[in-house]
């Protein structure tokens, strides 16, 4: 009963769905108000209905109720509770129905969180979020309904992907579809503005709290993500420029660079089709990794073409929202009035810069993701367009704008002075140049590494200086009160660039890692840069659904056993799959890595050990990155809800 | 019950809708959030002026710009918002008819409103006794997982698992049964015999330990001594393998059942027959073994062997050969699915036209789609 109640419950979320489109969008056409309350209501219960259907779903796979195709593909009554939860997303069905869930969540924030701005832009917001939920819910409903049920249901079920059930991925996905499926609210608001034909400045300010939230979602959901890959893969990378890889990171750089002409728009009402052009993009972005990932199109082509039901839907879906999305923006574009000026040496200036390099990353990787399945399905080859390629092509672009960053940030609007922004800048400068020359010192080649370590440490000293030049002057105590008064965003986007500048830090490292493999002899140590690492005992070991056998190792440094780790490889009964769990020890900054291979009878086991320095720094830095972010979130002037009359000037100077 | 649930849902859907349409007047200044915004863009702007961040000229500029905005939005033609009853009668009604319209003829075409829930622990607790095997064995398994002391249950499983391919439990299985109800050469035997149907047929030097030790108990356990024959003719020992068979087969009551078996290893070891080729092509030594099994154990370690197969092609995929044995063997075992998902695969992980072109002919020749 539970489940077919969340069956009907999804049913019943579509038709609302369509009321929420169709009701509140009149309604906004002819100014009637009463028509456009209905938007918020509206998105708040159907965000209930597919709440109700997500839990019954979640209930069918605790239980393991094998009356359900869904549970019966990939559940076990053995598995770990955690993964009977995680399990639920941890498919095609079940991730699209989360999909759906947090596009609902997304149109009841809205709903609520709203008041700021005039009814008939939230109307229509509503309206086309609506349309989005109904779209995907016929989706769901028509090609992948998670409901599916059998009659005679089996005594067992096929169990999960054993190298999904890890508490890794329990986290990412939702975290990236927060982050995927954010960037519809500001998809919906650009559609709407363009629909009602007003676009400004306040426009702006409403929606770069959503740009944030969805951006700092997506920011935790790819370092999740790729900290899962990087220690359940067992070969120590952390990136593969794997198309799913991809599909995540182009809606993020479109978002970074939505997130920073949105800034320009709000205070200079520049940029203005720009930001409308990336508002839409960013969504795209996410609809098209979400096609790539969900069509089967990846696995193969020929998959994709013998199986089209799924994937020639979503392909609907996205020619209908992009397309339309396009085709509003061509119309009305051309009748947006242009915004305030600025100089080509100001803050709008280098924002400008930032998004033209920026644009070109994101259009690297697209193309680099899907030129080679454009060109499987027309010729037939396979090719594989991986890190040479990536790497090639955007390290000369990343480079120079992590170099720009602080300069930015130093200028001032409308009309800069470049030549006090570096001067601003020339402690960054020097403690870069030493850093390089300490790390190049101490780790020696490769030259880019050394080079990109010693840009990192300049960001990051780039990136703070400007919180202690706006501070510095006079007693330590007013330096510090002025501290304390500047903005949250200004801390935010200093905090943000600092964690870029780590992240860039950690990646420069991966240059001095070690790599070994090597088949190891009981008790005997092999070299892995500072360290040694040998097996203590190889033993088997019993959990709840496989069977693993591990290795002890001991970690060495000087003689000294510093620490102990167990990588292991795991069997999984049902899929009758194995998967290796890393073993990993973090010292300092950097992480000793191994993993193990197949056992030979004499003793010896095959095994990759690494020494990544500074690896950590990677996922650190994504870290405060994201809480940059949230504290420009944090930023009262940028709350929702806030622009409201009295309040507003009264509180400015308590800053 | 359930329709009364439905209807519950469906009265509140709709009510979502029409509690707004019912709601009177509300009409509210669609400029007022602007003019909220740019008030309060002047009052910045005039704070980092104070603040030093903006010149006096350029924070005159800023703010003239600012306030040339607020005066447009105040001035804006205030749209006529109101609220129509007509149109809001008719909205409602659209909800009224549509809403439940919609979501019960897809329901109908979707949902299966007769099939209750079907949580696992309820169905063991509730299915008849000994209706069909797989239930029988989910209820012990279920059993054992709340009374792990209970050795004549993991006693009763382990021949089921081993036959269904769970070799791994099915060690467990016997080695808990072996500790938890003592020691006897037919448990020492069965679980050896375990070891080397997961180990592919190698009597592994564990799988010996066990054999030995149900010897030490009995020095006539046929299981024991047949395996261990078998070892020695892996181990290359020829002689005492047929020594081993020779004494076995000469002790052996004449209607015994692995009398056949024994007689097959002695007639290969004296290179009277030569092994039949086994689907998976395993090494001459192994098929040997294998064939001299029993006809479900032999099963199950041809499964077993595949497996593996299939997983090591999976992490290392670049080996046509491999692709065309599992390929093969998957036609053998009647399995048509996997045979055709490994096609598909197959032709992904090659990277040479050759090697695809190889595995579409073998395709072709089994009749296998993909």
């Amino acid at each position: 009963m539970i489940v077919e109640t969340g069956h009907y419950a999804l049913v019943l979320a579509l038709a609302l769905a369509l009321a929420q489109f169709a009701i509140p969008f009149i309604g906004a056409r002819l100014h009637d108000a009463a028509l456009m309350r209905v938007a918020r209501p509206a998105a708040i219960t159907q965000f209930l209905l597919v709440a109700l259907a997500y839990g019954a779903l979640t209930y069918a796979h605790v239980v393991s109720d094998f009356s359900l195709v869904n549970v019966i593909e990939n559940s076990h009554s053995l598995k770990p509770f955690i993964y009977k939860i995680s399990g639920v997303w941890g498919n095609h069905e079940g991730s699209i129905l989360l999909w759906v869930l947090v596009l609902s969540l997304c149109g009841a924030l809205i709903a609520i969180f709203s008041n700021a701005m005039s009814d008939r832009l939230r109307a229509d917001a509503l309206a086309i979020q609506g349309l989005l939920g109904a779209a995907f819910l016929l989706f769901i409903l028509l090609t992948s309904n998670p409901f599916a049920r059998v009659a005679l249901a089996p005594w067992e079920g096929r169990d999960l992907n054993p190298i999904l059930q890890d508490p890794g991925l329990a986290i990412h996905p939702p975290l990236l579809y927060l982050g995927y499926v954010g960037f519809s609210i500001v998809f919906s608001f650009a559609a709407a503005a363009l629909i009602g034909g007003r676009i400004d400045a306040a426009w702006a300010r409403i929606i770069r709290p959503w740009t944030l939230f969805a951006w700092i979602a997506l920011t935790l959901g790819i370092a999740m993500g790729s900290y899962w890959a990087y220690y359940t893969l067992g070969w120590g990378g952390f990136w593969f420029w794997d198309p799913v890889e991809n599909a995540s990171l182009m809606p993020w750089i479109a978002g970074t660079a939505l997130l920073h002409s949105a800034a320009v728009m709000e205070k200079r009402e520049a940029l203005k089709v720009w930001t409308i052009f990336l508002s839409i993009l960013a969504f795209s972005l996410s609809l098209l990794g979400t096609f790539l990932v969900r069509s089967g199109v990846l696995t193969s082509v020929h998959a994709f073409a013998s199986d089209p039901d799924r994937g020639v839907f979503i392909l609907a879906i996205l020619v209908f929202f992009i397309g339309g999305a396009l085709a509003l923006f061509a119309l009305r574009a051309g009748a947006l009035p242009v915004g305030g000026v600025f100089a080509p040496i100001s803050r709008e200036g280098a924002l400008v810069l930032n998004n033209l390099l920026l644009s070109a990353c994101c259009a690297t990787v697209v193309v680099g993701t899907l030129y080679p399945l454009a060109l499987e399905a027309l010729t037939g080859e396979k090719i594989s367009v991986g890190a040479p390629f990536f790497n090639t092509v955007l390290i000369p672009i990343a480079l120079p704008l992590a170099l720009l960053m602080p300069i930015g940030q130093m200028l001032s609007w409308k009309r800069g002075d470049l030549l006090a922004a570096l001067q601003r800048l020339r402690v960054a400068f020097v403690v870069g140049v030493v850093a390089a020359a300490a790390f190049g010192a101490w780790y020696g080649t490769p030259f880019l590494s050394i080079i990109a370590a010693g840009i990192a440490i300049y960001l990051v000293i780039g990136g703070l200086s400007d919180l202690i030049i706006r501070a510095r002057g006079g007693s330590g105590r007013a330096s510090f009160k002025r501290l304390a008064g500047l903005p949250l965003s200004a801390f935010g986007t200093s905090i943000a660039h600092a964690g870029m500048g780590l992240t860039l830090l950690g990646l420069a490292a991966t240059g001095w890692g070690v790599e070994s493999i090597v088949a190891m002899k009981p008790l005997s140590f092999y070299d892995v840069g500072p360290y040694q690492i040998g097996i203590e005992s190889v033993s088997p070991r019993q959990g709840p659904n496989y069977s693993e056998v591990y290795a002890v190792m001991a970690v060495r440094k000087d003689g000294a056993t510093i620490a102990t780790i167990e990588p292991a490889k795991r069997f999984y009964q049902a899929r009758r799959m194995e998967r290796s769990e890393a073993g990993i020890i973090t010292i300092g900054l950097g992480q000793v890595y191994a993993a193990i291979g197949e056992s030979h009878e004499e003793g010896t086991v095959d095994a990759r050990l690494y020494w990544k320095p500074l690896v950590t720094l990677i996922w650190i830095g994504a870290l405060i990155m994201a809480f940059g972010g949230a504290l420009s979130l944090a930023d009262r002037r940028l709350r929702i809800g806030v622009a409201r009359r009295a309040a507003a000037p009264a509180l400015e100077p308590a800053e | 019950m359930i329709w009364l649930i439905f209807a519950l849902l469906t009265g509140a859907a709709v009510m979502a809708v029409l509690a707004p349409l019912a709601m009177r007047g509300g009409a509210e200044n669609e400029s007022a959030a602007d003019v909220a915004f740019f008030e309060e863009q002047i009052a910045e702007i005039e704070r980092e002026r104070s603040e030093g961040r903006l010149d006096a000229t350029d924070a005159e500029a800023a703010k003239t710009e600012a306030a040339r905005r607020l005066l447009r939005a105040e001035a804006a033609p205030k749209a006529k918002v109101a609220a129509s009853r007509k149109l809001a009668l008719a909205a409602a009604l659209a909800a009224i008819v549509a809403m439940p319209a919609v979501a019960l003829s897809l329901y109908a075409r979707l949902g299966h409103s007769d099939l209750p829930d079907m949580p696992l622990t309820a169905r063991l607790e509730s299915a008849p006794d000994g209706r069909d095997l797989a239930s029988a064995v989910a209820r012990i398994e279920q059993h054992l997982r709340e009374h792990p002391e209970d050795g004549r249950g993991f006693e009763v499983i382990a021949p089921y698992l081993l036959r269904t391919g769970r070799g791994e439990e099915a060690i467990h299985a016997y080695s808990e049964a072996l500790r938890l109800l003592g020691a006897t050469a037919a448990r020492y035997a069965s679980l050896g015999e375990a070891r080397v149907v997961v180990a592919g047929g190698l009597v592994t030097p564990e799988a010996k330990t066990e054999f030995e030790a149900a010897l030490a108990l009995d020095p006539s356990a046929p299981e024991a001594q047949y395996y261990l024959g078998v070892a020695a003719a892996q181990a290359g020992e020829k002689e005492k393998a047929i020594e081993i068979f020779s004494k076995m087969a000469a002790d052996a009551p004449p209607d015994a059942a692995y009398l056949k078996a024994v007689n097959g290893q002695l007639a290969i070891l004296r290179g009277e027959a030569s092994a039949p080729a086994s689907a998976g092509g395993p090494s001459s030594e192994q098929g040997r073994a294998i064939a001299a099994m029993p006809a479900d154990q032999r099963q199950a370690m041809i499964r077993g062997m595949v497996d593996r197969l299939a997983s090591r092609l999976e992490a290392k995929g670049d080996d046509v050969e491999g692709w065309l044995k599992l390929i093969r063997a998957y036609s053998v075992l009647a399995e048509t699915e996997k045979a055709k998902k490994a096609v598909t695969d197959a032709r992904r992980a090659l990277a040479s036209k050759d090697d695809v072109a190889r595995i579409d002919a073998l395709a072709k020749k089994l009749n296998i789609g993909g």
